[in-house]
């Protein structure tokens, strides 16, 4: 961080708080920076930890910098990169995706259904079947899906489905999948057609597929970095100020607690079902419709090794059931300055939710077992930092109910000047490049109704 | 006076006079029994005319060839191949149950065109051409199937019928196809996997052995008239038989020929019959174990021959210690004539093209040997016509028989079950009284 953001970045203040800011913004993530930087109103940020960046925080201990979460960026709008470019264009870097999947003891390209070459004859051939089946019974573009297992059997056919699309999806999103729609899904995931996939089956394929082939990725201070350059560009931006308490009544909400602001325009970044939960005698039906949102949570485990190069990927997909994590993450691959010299780190990726259930206090343990069995790590390794980061909101699960529910709500809450923007508070599966876009197309409504 | 008349001492001839009850004499123009499955004896090496291997799928027909050769055969598995110039590489037969080995590109190809074909299955085929595609997609097709049809059938597989095809052309599932193009498959495909030949004496031994069970063959004796009215057959000694049944193994384009009084469209048809012919050359090769096949194919035009096989592995003892055989198989017809001068020479330089025979290998025999009828050829109007000439022929007491009497696509124990098949038609009739 610069010296000049440092400057910025401040406590919440007692006497500058009765010099009301018509719009507040809840969070300083990249949904709220985005609405803060495009404003041409006078506003306040909020922010409840201390420091910006929210879902796209990154910790640092003992020379190891761990994101909240894997994440890359891959902005594909001319004006978010050229934005990005502005801010932090030296300590970028473009790099070619090294996402693979471990399963069955081999590891294979992702994404999966592309890249089928080096599984056993069997497998290779369950899915090729699987898939010229599932394109014989429903087409080669099949529509009217009932839900997201429906989907996945339907679009890559029972072979794909049973050796990873079920499992892993199990895994990540710890929901059961016929209870998920397919709104999220955009193009998120990659279809490949049959012809690719003969490709992928019939030889080791280089190329990479899907909407984040390349993706960018800051070389110092991890993504954090991208988020802690957008501060000089903003005004009133307040850390540890978090928003405990919000009356519809009076237009006002209570920062920590205690001090007490009015507002005009209040936008909301924060999780839909924690802004709901502190809003004063909200009516029932609103409480309801907010118990009805599903989510995935996330646990982040963080190993450090004494071993320089542990491995070369960027990123590996687990789908198989023996194995706790769904993903693992090695961002040192991304940039050298995410770990100490002669030292690697690996990061696990665990959800739960209510449907599954994760122990924490033996998480760390089960972690380490699942990666001497993955073969990630060696039994005498030396592990030099353990460390566990709670996402409590990770994912919006796009069950049949959340549309409606989140309208309802949104509906109610704008009557009332209160704005959703962006990944949490609207309830989306949006990336970083749409959380920015979110937060602009907020800031421009918002400049157009106050002038 | 003798009641049938059995002209050819071939499989189905020798067959028909084995099953018959009555009395019978066998006429062949050659001065050894069996036809197409004669045996060339060169020195020490033997040759079939065209390779033959035993598969029988009948079970009486099994037993009766069991108990003719006595002990003198062997089971082998089958070793088919198919040699790719382009990429130089061997891969198994069939060509559609075993891509794997081909470039990705081409085994691609072949699946996405096998997909795309199952998605029509209702689009019925009309030639073989078409049956090709519908069964195996354009990929399968064009870079085998077809190539290769036009070369072994001398003609276009869009003027063919594919009635023919039943087994002959092994079909498969999706996942057969899969199987074999995503690992060397070792499974076998196809209605001859595995085959039987004799020991000794090469294929030859099978009508030899039939020869010791039947009587009245009189060779060297060619037919030149076929006289109607007078049921006789007349022979080019000028010698004359009366018949009261005919069986007739000859090819029905020349036993047309010499029935003195034939209809005109019955001529007609008979001269719209197709068949190839097979031009074999043989060769002995001063080197053992030249290869591990029996037979492989070529659909490249790069060679004048689409097949070859290897005596030597259909049984040891067709060849001296020490040597090596092969025989080729050139198809020819009116649609495709072939030059047979230096042929033998022609035929050494494209296996040495093919990397089958070394150029300072040295050929220690080598036969050309012509098979003027080697294939019947279904084209379009095949049935109708071969249903005229049959008409005609049973009307006037004469019984086609056997492959080029039937005219149809025989192997060995069809041809034996087609005599059977004769005998007992003309066994019945006596028996009943009903002449």
């Amino acid at each position: 961080m610069g010296k000049e953001s440092q400057k910025k970045l401040t406590p919440f203040i007692v006497k500058e708080f009765f010099k009301l800011n018509p719009i507040s913004i809840l969070g300083a993530g990249p949904t709220g920076l985005s609405t803060g930087y495009y404003l041409r109103k006078n506003y306040s940020i909020l922010e409840k930890n201390n420091e910006v960046g929210g879902g796209c925080r990154t910790e640092k201990i003992n020379g190891f910098s761990f994101d909240h979460g894997g994440h890359i960026f891959y902005p594909k709008k001319k004006e978010i990169q050229a934005l990005i470019n502005k801010f932090v264009k030296d300590n970028l870097k473009c790099m070619p995706r090294e996402a693979w999947v471990y399963s069955k003891d081999i590891y294979t390209r992702y994404p999966f259904q592309a890249n089928l070459y080096g599984h056993s004859i069997q497998v290779v051939k369950e899915c090729l079947l699987g898939l010229m089946k599932a394109k014989l019974k429903f087409g080669e573009k099949p529509n009217n899906f009932t839900d997201f297992e429906d989907f996945i059997y339907k679009v890559f056919g029972d072979g794909i489905a049973k050796h990873f699309m079920i499992p892993f999806n199990l895994k990540q999103w710890a929901v059961p999948l016929n209870k998920m729609t397919l709104e999220w899904m955009g193009k998120f995931i990659p279809l490949p057609t049959l012809e690719e996939v003969l490709d992928g089956s019939l030889k080791m394929s280089p190329r990479c597929m899907g909407i984040n082939a390349n993706f960018i990725y800051p070389q110092k201070g991890g993504i954090q970095s991208i988020f802690d350059s957008f501060i000089p560009f903003l005004q009133n931006l307040h850390i540890k100020s978090e928003v405990t308490y919000v009356s519809l009544k009076n237009k006002s909400f209570e920062i920590n607690g205690q001090k007490k602001c009015f507002y005009e325009k209040l936008v909301s970044t924060i999780p839909l079902p924690e802004l709901v939960r502190i809003i004063k005698s909200i009516p029932s039906e609103i409480r309801l419709a907010s118990e009805k949102l599903r989510w995935t949570s996330l646990f982040v485990v963080n190993i450090g090794i004494d071993r320089p190069a542990i491995s070369n990927k960027h990123r590996v997909y687990y789908p198989e059931e023996k194995y706790i994590f769904h993903k693992l993450g090695y961002y040192q691959n991304q940039s050298p300055y995410m770990v100490p010299n002669g030292k690697s780190a690996v990061s696990a990726e665990i959800s739960f939710s209510k449907n599954r259930l994760i122990n924490e206090d033996t998480l760390i343990e089960r972690t380490i077992k699942d990666l001497i069995k993955a073969r990630v790590l060696y039994p005498d390794d030396k592990i030099v930092l353990t460390h566990i980061i709670t996402i409590p909101y990770a994912y919006a699960i796009y069950d049949h109910q959340r549309k409606k529910a989140v309208s309802f709500i949104k509906q109610f809450l704008e009557k009332n000047d209160i704005y959703l923007c962006g990944r949490y508070a609207q309830w989306e599966y949006q990336n970083m490049e749409q959380n920015i876009l979110a937060g602009k197309a907020m800031a421009e409504k918002l400049n157009a109704e106050i002038e | 006076m003798t009641k049938v008349i059995i002209l050819g001492a071939g499989l189905s001839g020798l067959s028909a006079a084995y099953h018959l009850k009555e009395n019978y004499e066998i006429f062949d123009k050659d001065e050894k029994v069996g036809g197409l499955c004669r045996s060339i004896k060169i020195g020490d090496f033997i040759f079939d005319y065209g390779p033959h291997i035993l598969f029988p799928k009948d079970e009486y027909i099994a037993k009766l060839i069991r108990r003719l050769l006595n002990r003198n055969f062997h089971h082998q598995r089958r070793e088919a191949w198919i040699y790719h110039k382009l990429y130089d590489i061997y891969t198994r037969f069939p060509f559609q149950s075993h891509l794997y080995g081909l470039p990705v590109s081409v085994v691609k190809e072949c699946i996405l065109g096998f997909f795309n074909a199952l998605k029509n299955p209702d689009k019925k085929p009309e030639d073989y051409e078409e049956w090709i595609i519908w069964n195996f997609g354009e990929g399968i097709a064009e870079y085998l199937m077809i190539p290769y049809a036009k070369k072994i059938w001398t003609m276009h597989p869009g003027n063919m019928s594919f009635e023919w095809v039943w087994n002959r052309v092994p079909r498969l599932s999706l996942e057969e196809l899969l199987e074999g193009a995503l690992h060397d498959n070792p499974k076998l495909f196809g209605f001859n996997t595995e085959f039987w030949y004799p020991l000794h004496g090469g294929i030859e031994a099978l009508p030899l052995a039939f020869l010791s069970e039947v009587k009245n063959v009189n060779l060297k004796m060619e037919v030149s008239k076929v006289y109607l009215s007078k049921k006789c057959v007349e022979f080019n000694n000028n010698k004359k038989v009366l018949f009261e049944k005919l069986i007739s193994t000859l090819p029905l384009p020349e036993i047309i020929k010499y029935i003195d009084d034939v209809p005109n469209e019955v001529k007609k048809a008979s001269q719209e019959l197709e068949n190839n012919s097979v031009y074999c050359v043989n060769l002995g090769i001063e080197r053992e174990r030249i290869s591990p096949y029996h037979y492989v194919y070529f659909y490249e035009p790069d060679f004048l021959f689409h097949r070859i096989s290897y005596p030597m592995n259909f049984s040891k003892h067709t060849v001296p210690k020490g040597c090596s055989s092969i025989s080729t198989e050139t198809s020819y017809s009116k649609y495709k004539k072939i030059s047979k001068e230096n042929i033998i020479e022609r035929v050494v330089e494209d296996l040495i093209k093919a990397k089958i025979l070394f150029p300072d290998d040295k050929i220690v025999v080598s036969d050309a040997t012509d098979l003027r009828y080697a294939y019947v050829i279904y084209d379009r109007n095949h049935r109708k016509n071969v249903n005229k000439i049959h008409d005609f022929l049973r009307k006037n007491s004469i019984f086609p028989c056997g492959r080029f009497g039937e005219w149809e696509y025989f192997n060995m124990d069809h041809s034996i079950a087609s005599g059977k098949r004769i005998a007992e038609e003309i066994n019945t009739i006596y028996s009943k009284g009903i002449l």
